[in-house]
């Protein structure tokens, strides 16, 4: 019972890192419909301003509210310079941001020197509830996941400029004739996304060693998720999230750990062979 | 048969582009006399890797189809070769078995990947997302296969570090095989690679090519049409991963090794820069920009790795954005238009029937 529980927490706590980088692929996704290849260097970036932050004396909490601020402010600066350039060919978008993504990680490749870097956990230990122990670290992970899914949800649902983003997503020419600007949406919602993206890398950095690798490992599981779920809707990437992790963090306590990998992607195919256009499919046509 | 070497889908199709051709092809035959053996094969090696941005130009330029999956089958191919050249040997032309078991191979893995993706209806960026998946998933699963329960026959994989003890490829002669290596192998590969390029010609030129351009351009209509654009698509992806894994095989017998890290990023996108940065829908656009750039990357590697990957980069951002059909089909559009007289009429779409 007590080892259920634990494996129950460990995929819990995977699962929302997982969420909560798919949270903001999918958000640009579905809003301009193009998958940022770079997703995974701006998780790396959110998680090297913790340790710039760290190194500069000024504390990884800085770092951590400091990253989701630094990686969005850049999200606005590529997308007014590059990005939406791409918008109207999505398989040069896929290619533009591959190379952005490269750039950025072997530049921070060099900066680290090719080192891995461990970084402590701001609150480290763990809580006891009936004899089980939990990491605060995790449990902090999983509550921060869900409040972020709450607030955008929130937002989506709730606000004026939820409203417009969703207008915007269902025909953006007859949100552009309202007066709604789109252009603007756009960069707004890219640099939502690359917040996102920079959170996520502030608060996974202190569970892997920070690397210029550390986003390339979860780019692939991110985008196979937005593809389980569906483009185009908020439940759809979470949802896929929550598959995509529970699979990759589970199956290794079933099978071979060196077969699990290859396993979700197969798992992960077949489905998206099965239903093409994801568990929830958008709306419009 | 050879008229189709020239027409509608091909750049350079004057006597002055043949000419120059031939020009280059003897001074790619007679240069192993003036150049010292190191160097030969360091060519040798460039050329290796030109076939795998032909099939991807062939899929992607012509068929539309962008597939981050050229090294899953240069892996395919490349780890295929090894096991088979380690347990059965390069003897008695055993080599050229291997060779063309472990090409058929890749192509098997094609076939079921395209067509779980093809007729799947999987396309556009989906298309990039699956072969980049299972692309990187071969890499992790092979990274791990470091202990000795990883072996089949004689041949271990030896997860991170890759295999290595494979035999090169051997041609075999009167009193004995010749093994391939240095010299004897750049003949090869050049020979190899002169009769792929002049077939892959003769293929887009042909209703094949032009149907396949068809599908490129508009899918739908070209169905309407009544072709059956899946089965285009299939052939286009089936061939041109297939040519990835001849790529594969002539490295693995070139190094005599091979590894995870040549199958997953950065360099399973190395293809595509070499391809969208030559000029996507030419072949003879993707040969020599291909090789251009690996000279280049090789000469900044010795330097700085890091250097050469963020050039690569910048060379992709940069072509991306302003010239997103490619610096040489851009280069020799622009050429055309200088002298009025030899400008060449590229229609891009197909004639039915």
């Amino acid at each position: 019972m007590a080892d259920a529980i634990t494996v129950i927490f460990d995929i819990a706590s995977f699962t929302s890192v997982m969420v909560l980088i798919v949270l903001g692929l999918g958000v640009i996704a579905s809003m301009m419909g193009i998958f940022n290849f770079a997703h995974g260097e701006l998780v790396l970036l959110g998680a090297y301003t913790v340790y710039l932050s760290a190194s500069a004396g000024l504390g990884l909490w800085f770092g951590i509210l400091a990253a989701p601020v630094a990686v969005g402010l850049l999200g606005v600066v590529m997308e007014r310079l590059i990005i939406r350039r791409f918008y109207a060919s999505p398989i040069i978008a896929m290619l533009g941001t591959y190379a952005i993504g490269l750039v950025i990680r072997e530049i921070v490749r060099g900066l680290l020197g090719g080192n891995y870097v461990s970084i402590p956990e701001p609150i480290s230990g763990a809580f006891t509830i009936g004899g089980i122990n939990f990491s605060i670290w995790r449990t902090i992970i999983i509550l921060a996941t869900l409040s972020v899914l709450l607030a955008s949800w929130w937002m989506l649902a709730r606000t004026p400029i939820g409203l417009r983003i969703r207008g915007a997503l269902e025909n953006p020419m007859l949100a552009r004739t309202c007066g709604i600007s789109t252009t603007r949406l756009y960069s707004l919602t890219f640099a939502f996304g690359s917040a996102l993206a920079g959170l996520a890398g502030a608060l996974i950095v202190p569970l892997y060693q920070l690397s210029a690798d550390i986003g390339i490992r979860f780019l692939v599981q991110a985008f196979l998720s937005v593809m389980l779920g569906g483009v185009g809707t908020f439940q759809g990437p979470v949802l896929g999230a929550g598959t995509v992790g529970v699979m990759a963090s589970g199956l290794p306590w079933l099978v071979p750990p060196v077969l699990a990998d290859p396993l979700v992607f197969l798992i992960a195919l077949v489905i998206v062979k099965l239903r093409p256009q994801g568990f929830i499919a958008a709306g419009r046509s | 048969m050879l008229h189709l070497l020239n027409g509608p889908q091909t750049l350079g199709n004057g006597r002055g582009f043949w000419i120059s051709a031939g020009f280059v092809l003897a001074a790619a035959l007679i240069y192993p006399a003036f150049a010292d053996p190191y160097d030969v094969g360091n060519f040798a090696y460039f050329l290796i890797w030109v076939f795998m941005a032909l099939g991807l130009c062939l899929m992607w330029g012509y068929g539309g189809m962008l597939s981050f999956g050229q090294t899953f089958f240069f892996g395919i191919g490349g780890y295929a070769y090894g096991v088979f050249s380690v347990d059965l040997g390069n003897a008695y032309g055993m080599a050229l078995g291997d060779f063309a078991m472990a090409v058929l191979l890749a192509g098997l893995a094609a076939a079921i990947l395209g067509y779980l993706m093809i007729y799947g209806r999987i396309g556009g960026v989906f298309f990039g997302i699956v072969t980049l998946s299972v692309t990187l998933a071969l890499a992790f699963f092979l990274g791990q296969t470091a202990g000795p329960e990883w072996a089949i026959g004689e041949a271990r994989l030896n997860g991170f570090n890759g295999m290595q003890g494979m035999s090169p490829l051997s041609i075999p002669w009167f009193g004995g095989g010749i093994d391939l290596e240095e010299t004897a192998l750049y003949y090869f590969v050049l020979i190899l690679l002169v009769c792929t390029y002049l077939a892959l010609r003769v293929l887009v030129n042909s209703r094949v090519g032009n149907v396949l351009v068809a599908v490129r351009e508009d899918p739908q209509r070209t169905e309407l049409l009544g072709y059956d654009v899946r089965r285009f698509q299939f052939g286009a992806f089936v061939l041109g991963s297939m040519l990835a894994a001849v790529s594969g095989v002539l490295y693995t017998s070139w190094g005599q090794f091979i590894t995870p890290s040549s199958i997953g990023l950065p360099a399973a996108a190395m293809p595509i820069v070499w391809v969208a940065f030559s000029g996507r829908s030419d072949l003879t656009a993707v040969l020599v920009g291909t090789f251009v750039l690996l000279a280049v990357f090789q000469t900044l590697t010795i330097y700085s790795e890091q250097a050469a990957l963020i050039l690569m980069g910048l060379i992709l951002v940069v072509t991306v954005m302003v010239a997103p059909q490619g610096c040489f089909v851009g280069l020799s559009r622009i050429a055309n238009r200088l002298p009025k007289r030899n400008r060449t009429l590229r229609v891009p779409s197909a004639e039915p029937g």
